[in-house]
This record gives C-alpha cells, sequence and structure tokens, in this order.
C-alpha cells in the first residue's frame, strides 16, 4: 500500500499542498484531480522523489520514502505531465539509459526494450533522435521507461496527452490489467471522462487541499452526485462557463 | 524612429531575429545574466585597450628612421590589421552560422501568421546582416580607420584621409570576405547534404571552422613576416587572402603594379563570389524551406564493435556505462557542447604552437645554448599546454546543460551507491578527451623534433601531470554532466582571469621545468614520477572519499561570499 500522511508543501510562503492524505491500495487506480495550480504536480513530485515535502511523510509498503528514498525511488515508474526527454538520444538509447540507471542487466534490457518498443509501436522509428517524434511518440517512450523496470507503483501526469485514439484504449486497458496485477497506480489529469473510466476511486485537490473524494465505479461520492463532473465542479467551486465564454465572444469582437 | 516604421512587420520580425543572436537557450535566467556581465566586461576591456591601439601605432611610427624601415613596417602592420579584422569577424560569423536561416520554430511559429515566406526570410536575412554589420564597423573602426590614421609619422607618403579610406576599405572588405566565407560554407551545406545527415555535417562543419579559425592564430601573429610575399611577387601570395586585400589596399593607395591589381582583382572577384554563393544557397533554400526545416533526423544504424562478453564485463559497472555513453552521445550530437570543447582544445594548440616557434639564432655560442634549452623547455611544455586548455575544455562542455527540465530522469534514478560509478566516467572522459589526443599529439611531434628516446621518456611525467590536473579540476564535481543548471561568471571578469593565468603559469612553467630537469638523470626521473604518481593517488581518494557525503547537484547556485566593494 502506498500512504501519503499530512503532505505538505511551502514555496517562500505560498502554501502549494496543505496537509494532503490519501492512500493507494494494491491493485487500486487512485485518480487525482484537480484544476490548474490546485497543487497535483507538487504532490505528484513530492511522491516521485524530485520534490522534498515540507511535512508530511510517504511510506511505501510501509517504509518512509524520507528513510529509504533510493529504495522507494526503485519500486516507482514515473510519466511526467511534459514530455521533457533528452531529445538528442534516440528511443532505445533513451530507454537504455533509463534501463542502466535502474539497474537492469544489459542481455535483459535490449530483450525488454525490443518488445516494447515494438509493442508500442515505436520500432520502426527507434533510430530516429526524439527531436523528431511527435508529442504521442515522446509520450509512449515515456510510458515505455515508467514501465520498463516492472515498479510497484505507476505515478502518471497525464498520461494520455498527445495520444491517438487507439494508443489511448490500449494504455487504458493496459492500466487496468497491470492493477489486476495487485500494482498500485497514481493518475493525475484534467481528463474526467479517462478518470472516471481508469480509475477505480479518485481525490479532488483545490487550492492544494483535498476537497472531494469518490469511489468511481458505485458513483457513491461525499456529495451525492452521480457524475463525476458535477462532483468536480461543486468542490472546485467552479464559475459559470457560460458567462465566461459570452464573456470572451465580447471581447473579440470588441473593436 | 518614426512610429509607422517601428510598427511594420519589417521591424518587428528583424528585432526578433536580431534579439535571437543574444538569447541563451541553454542557460537559466541567472546563468544569462551573468553571460551578459562577463560580455560587458570583456567588451569594455577590449574598448579601453582599442583606445591605446592608435597611441601606440602614432608612437611607433615615429621613431622610424629610414623611408624604406618605414614602408616595410606599414606593409606589416596593414597585413597584421586586416588579419585581425578577418578573424573577428569570420569567427562571429562562424559562432552564429546556425542561425543563418529561419529555424524550425520560426517555421511552425511564424508559418500560420499572415506573413509571407519572402518577409521571414528577408528579415532573418536582414538581421544578420545587421549582426555582422557591428563587428565589422566595430573592427574597422580601431583597424581600419585608427590604424590608418595613426600610421604615419614622418616617412608618410599619402595623406591622411586617403591612407584612412584605402585602409578601411580593404579591412573592411576583408571581414566582409571572411564572413561571407562562412556563411557561403553553411549555405552550401545547408542546400548539397543529405536531408538525414544535414545536421550533423553542419554541426560539425561549424566546429571545424571554429577550431581552424583559432588554429590560424598563431599565423596571425607573425602575419607581419608574411607582408614578404608582396615585395618579393610570390605567387603564393595567391592562396593567402589577406594578402589579397593588401595588394588591394596598395591599389587604392594608388600604386600601379600588374602584380599588385591582379592581388586586388582577386580580393574583388574572392568577396563577389561569396556573396552570390549566399545568394543562391539563400535562394534555394526558400525554395525549399519546409524540406528542410521539417526534416527527419534519422540515425545511421551502428554496427556493434564489442563482443558479446565485453558486454558482460560491463554489465558489472552499468551506471558508468550509461553516465559515458550519455556524455559520449551528447558530445558527439550537440553542437553547442562541440563547439565550446573543440574550441578551448584548438585554443590549447594555437598557443603551444605559438610557443614553440619564433625561437631565433643566438649570435654567442652562450645565447644559442641558451635559445636550445628554452626551445626543449618549450616542447616539453607543449602537452601541459594541451592539457590545460583540453581539460577545460571538457570541463566547460560537461558543466553545460543540455535540457536541465530533462533531468528529472536522473533525479528520479539517483542513487548514492552509483557515484562513485558516475566519478569514474567522468574521469574516464577527461582522459579519454583531453589526455590522451593530447599525449598522442605532442609525442608525435616530441619525437620529430627531440628525437623518440627522449619523447617515450618525457610521455610518463607528462601524462602524470595530466591526471593531476584531472584531478584538480574533478576536486569539487558533483554533478552529472549537462543535468545542471549552470552560472558562469561567478568570479568578476579580472578575479578569474588572474587566477587562470597564474594557474596556467604554475602548471605550465612549473611542470615543464620539472620534467626537463628530470630527463637527464635517472635518479630524478624515478624520484619526479614517484612523487607525482603519490599526489595523483592522494588527490583521487580524498576525493573520492569526500564526494560520498555531498549530494548529487541539479542546481547550480551562486557563491555564498559576497564581495564588499569598500567605500
Amino acid at each position: 500500500m502506498f500512504e501519503a500522511r499530512g503532505l505538505t508543501r511551502r514555496y517562500r510562503g505560498f502554501l502549494a499542498v496543505d496537509k494532503v492524505s490519501f492512500e493507494i491500495r494494491r491493485g487500486e487506480i487512485l485518480g487525482y484531480l484537480g484544476p490548474n495550480g490546485s497543487g497535483k504536480s507538487t504532490t505528484i513530485n513530492m511522491v516521485v522523489g524530485l520534490l522534498e515535502p515540507s511535512a508530511g511523510s510517504l511510506h511505501l509498503d510501509g517504509v518512509s520514502m524520507s528513510e529509504d528514498p533510493v529504495g522507494c525511488k526503485r519500486r516507482i515508474g514515473y510519466v511526467p505531465e511534459e514530455p521533457h526527454l533528452y531529445t538528442h538520444l534516440t528511443a532505445t538509447e533513451y530507454l537504455t539509459l533509463v534501463g542502466h540507471l535502474r539497474g537492469l542487466a544489459r542481455a535483459r534490457l535490449e530483450a525488454r526494450i525490443t518488445r516494447l518498443l515494438h509493442l508500442f509501436a515505436l520500432f520502426e522509428s527507434r533510430y530516429s533522435a526524439l527531436s523528431a517524434y511527435s508529442k504521442g511518440m515522446r509520450q509512449r517512450v515515456l510510458l515505455a521507461a515508467a514501465l520498463l523496470h516492472n515498479p510497484d507503483l505507476l505515478v502518471l501526469d497525464e498520461p494520455f496527452s498527445g495520444l491517438d485514439v487507439s494508443a489511448g484504449l490500449l494504455f487504458r486497458t493496459l492500466l487496468r490489467l497491470f492493477a489486476r496485477e495487485g500494482r498500485m497506480i497514481l493518475f493525475s489529469s484534467h481528463r474526467l471522462d479517462v478518470v472516471e473510466k481508469v480509475c477505480s476511486s479518485v481525490v479532488i485537490l483545490h487550492h492544494g487541499r483535498i476537497v472531494a473524494s469518490t469511489v468511481t465505479s458505485t458513483a457513491d461520492d461525499t456529495t451525492g452526485s452521480p457524475s463525476l463532473e458535477d462532483v468536480f465542479a461543486r468542490a472546485t467551486e467552479q464559475e459559470d462557463y457560460t458567462i465566461v465564454a459570452k464573456d470572451i465572444l465580447s471581447v473579440m469582437q470588441d473593436v | 524612429m518614426s512610429a509607422a516604421f517601428t510598427e511594420t512587420p519589417v521591424f518587428d520580425l528583424t528585432r526578433h531575429f536580431f534579439r535571437e543572436f543574444f538569447y541563451l537557450r541553454f542557460l537559466t535566467d541567472t546563468g544569462a545574466d551573468s553571460v551578459k556581465r562577463a560580455i560587458i566586461g570583456s567588451v569594455s576591456g577590449l574598448l579601453a585597450l582599442s583606445i591605446l591601439f592608435p597611441q601606440f601605432v602614432v608612437g611607433r611610427y615615429a621613431t622610424m628612421r629610414t623611408v624604406e624601415e618605414y614602408r616595410r613596417a606599414l606593409l606589416s602592420d596593414q597585413l597584421f590589421t586586416i588579419c585581425v579584422a578577418m578573424f573577428i569577424v569570420g569567427f562571429v560569423t562562424a559562432l552564429v552560422c546556425q542561425s543563418l536561416f529561419p529555424d524550425e520554430i520560426d517555421y511552425r511559429v511564424l508559418t500560420p501568421l499572415p506573413i509571407s515566406r519572402r518577409l521571414v526570410f528577408a528579415t532573418k536575412l536582414l538581421a544578420m546582416i545587421l549582426f555582422a554589420c557591428i563587428f565589422v564597423i566595430s573592427t574597422n573602426l580601431i583597424f581600419g580607420l585608427a590604424f590608418g590614421a595613426a600610421a604615419a609619422g614622418r616617412w608618410a607618403e599619402y595623406g591622411i584621409l586617403r591612407r584612412m579610406l584605402a585602409h578601411a576599405c580593404a579591412a573592411g572588405l576583408a571581414s566582409i570576405f571572411a564572413g561571407a566565407s562562412v556563411m557561403s560554407v553553411q549555405g552550401l551545406i545547408a542546400v548539397l547534404s543529405p536531408r538525414a545527415y544535414l545536421r550533423s555535417v553542419s554541426v560539425v562543419t561549424q566546429t571545424a571552422m571554429i577550431s581552424a579559425l583559432i588554429l590560424s592564430l598563431p599565423a596571425i601573429a607573425h602575419a607581419s613576416s608574411y607582408a614578404v610575399l608582396l615585395q618579393t611577387r610570390a605567387a603564393f601570395a595567391f592562396a593567402v587572402p589577406p594578402v589579397w586585400f593588401l595588394g588591394l589596399e596598395q591599389v587604392l593607395l594608388g600604386r600601379r603594379d600588374p602584380y599588385l591589381l591582379q592581388l586586388a582583382v582577386t580580393a574583388l572577384v574572392g568577396v563577389a563570389s561569396a556573396v552570390v554563393v549566399i545568394a543562391a544557397c539563400y535562394l534555394a533554400i526558400y525554395r525549399r524551406f519546409d524540406q528542410l526545416v521539417l526534416r527527419t533526423s534519422q540515425m545511421p544504424l551502428r554496427p556493434r564493435l564489442w563482443p558479446a562478453w565485453s558486454r558482460r564485463v560491463c554489465d558489472r559497472h552499468l551506471a558508468r556505462r550509461a553516465f559515458a555513453r550519455f556524455t559520449t552521445t551528447t558530445l558527439r550530437r550537440s553542437g553547442l557542447h562541440q563547439v565550446v570543447f573543440c574550441s578551448l582544445s584548438a585554443i590549447g594548440v594555437a598557443v603551444a604552437i605559438n610557443s614553440a616557434i619564433g625561437f631565433g639564432t643566438g649570435s654567442t655560442p652562450r645565447a644559442q645554448a641558451a635559445i636550445a634549452w628554452r626551445f626543449v623547455e618549450a616542447m616539453l611544455e607543449m602537452p601541459l599546454v594541451v592539457f590545460f586548455f583540453s581539460i577545460a575544455g571538457v570541463r566547460t562542455a560537461l558543466l553545460l546543460p543540455l535540457d536541465v527540465r530533462a533531468n528529472w530522469v536522473f533525479r528520479l534514478t539517483e542513487d548514492p551507491a552509483t557515484k562513485p560509478q558516475l566519478l569514474a566516467s567522468i574521469e574516464r572522459s577527461l582522459i579519454s578527451l583531453a589526455i590522451v589526443p593530447g599525449v598522442a599529439l605532442t609525442f608525435v611531434i616530441q619525437s620529430v623534433v627531440l628525437g623518440a628516446i627522449t619523447a617515450v621518456r618525457a610521455a610518463l611525467p607528462t601524462a602524470l601531470l595530466g591526471l593531476v590536473l584531472v584531478e584538480w579540476v574533478l576536486r569539487r564535481w558533483h554533478r552529472i554532466p549537462f543535468t545542471c543548471t549552470y552560472i558562469p561568471g561567478k568570479r568578476p571578469l579580472a578575479h578569474g582571469m588572474l587566477l587562470t593565468l597564474a594557474a596556467f603559469v604554475v602548471f605550465i612553467n612549473i611542470g615543464g621545468g620539472l620534467i626537463h630537469f628530470s630527463l637527464d638523470t635517472p635518479g630524478r626521473y624515478v624520484m619526479l614520477c614517484g612523487v607525482l604518481f603519490a599526489a595523483v593517488a592522494v588527490l583521487r581518494r580524498t576525493r573520492l572519499a569526500r564526494s560520498v557525503h555531498v549530494p548529487l547537484e541539479f542546481e547550480d547556485s551562486l557563491p555564498d561570499d559576497v564581495t564588499v566593494i569598500p567605500f
């Protein structure tokens, strides 16, 4: 089980994440929702060890991440929000680099990379630099890199951005099967429809705090609304979009 | 400037492209500010020196005793200033020649806007010309007009205005020729090289041109001696472009010698040819812009060179292998890193060559012996000079970030247990890129000049001194190459330059002296090698022991201590 307890992060007086607590059981896919600037990416960065929490703790199967950061990181796979890659490398070179840094032996790594490149439809482009890849292709490379070492916890920050329909469907199925094997997935996204279909439970973040949590399969949420969209709109105090849309149109027509 | 002009797309785009020449994408804001400070400091220093230049010239020509002496000196100085103007403009153009044409970002951002491709290309070219003009004009103010006015004295044969205009015209055209030649080479590569190899060929050519220009510095330093080509009417002069422009200057001054006229025509044809080639390349690229910009970056397949057992051995050091491959691949493919490494290494080779030439022949046996001694020492110092600059080149290249936002993969997989492997891979990079080529290159030269036995004997202490320098450079190294933000010029410019100069003098003079001193006596030789070996071992051990407790750096920071200016 993965646990976040009272997770807090301050940036020079600004409270980005405020006492956030959640847990992911084995076999569970936890959706992590929130509007822009709500603290989703900050939480994700703390979970994967890119940021130090100002307060609170993270535990992976009872092991504190602050006590054994390297051991915990070895069991985590991560897909960041933006496909920041070393674009002068080819897909094979990038995956080999990640594999070696993860300590995977060469022979096993080579076979695994070849199979993953085939399955992610990247094999034909394996000798192209990543700079020549589309956003969807780069996203697939990141997913392959995150799965390379067979992680226990998969942390995904907007993993479907740039993916085409078939790749999106493949990954949705892959995530479900991955969780069914007893792994854990933390799934951060803006796409409510995808979260509703993929995740078994959801927490909603607003202004750095958890404002709602719901179990998607039974639609049993804290506000009593049947749709995740309604839960999200209420929990995050969304504006009336019709008024905003009309305002935008009036700005466009104002000469 | 009228608002009507400043609000036109021509003005906006030209300004945008012009500013791009000064935008250092690979640095953070703090790093870019630091570079700006360093550039302002350097330019101020150069301007201060340039004020002294005319005074120096006036003083030099005032002491000339005969008209012949004046003519010889004038011809030599004219050639030297033409060479310097050509070097500065050629070097700056080579630095920015990758920006000769609009790039992929320009294409993607500007193409959907209601502006024509012609406008994009024209403004890019205009920005490039304006950028080059800054250097053409500033170098010609100092080395053209100011020199033309100052090179007078009592033997002056022409009026001041004529001298100034003739020299400014010759030096100006020479610098335009240098800049245009660099641009035309880059243009020809863009047009003629296969699409798959365009980027790599372009980067390699840029690096080669910059390195060649730096390697020409010793020749420029001795340029005054080539003025004799003009006096002897040598046919070889037609192979030396600066001499063409020297011939042009003589024609502009009023000399009608057929040989000089021929040189002047060659100079004008050279400038015209370079401009025509640039125009043709620009037109060709303009026509197939989208094909060139949106090219594929297919890498050639590389055959496996290592047998399977060697890969099994390498599996014991996976992290080291990963760091090493990442380093070599980046150095091979990143133009910026290649240019930095090769330029600094080329400076080393140029300084080494310069220090080994120009020894006179003494008139007395004692003077001859002193010169011979000094010459042997210069030959023994040669590899140390190459080490000093090559190591600085590798170090700077490894410090420069590639894409800081992509370093999350290293932060995610950071493991204190692999840090020794990281340090070992960096140590190997320094040795294989700086020490080994330095020893190999200078060993050949030393073998030819000093004899094979001396070269073999000098090789061991030379290599050990190189390793001492490697250890010294790595003593506070706690970062993965290319992954950490970088703030250059943390120290004040003068402070940094003085420290570098002091380190250079100490390392080269003491190192070279020790090798020379030990070569003739086996006892001294063994003692020197033993001491150096022990120094390498102690420095290495201390460094590795200390590094285990220090975490890896991903963010560069300014020094904590604040320099207080007393008032």
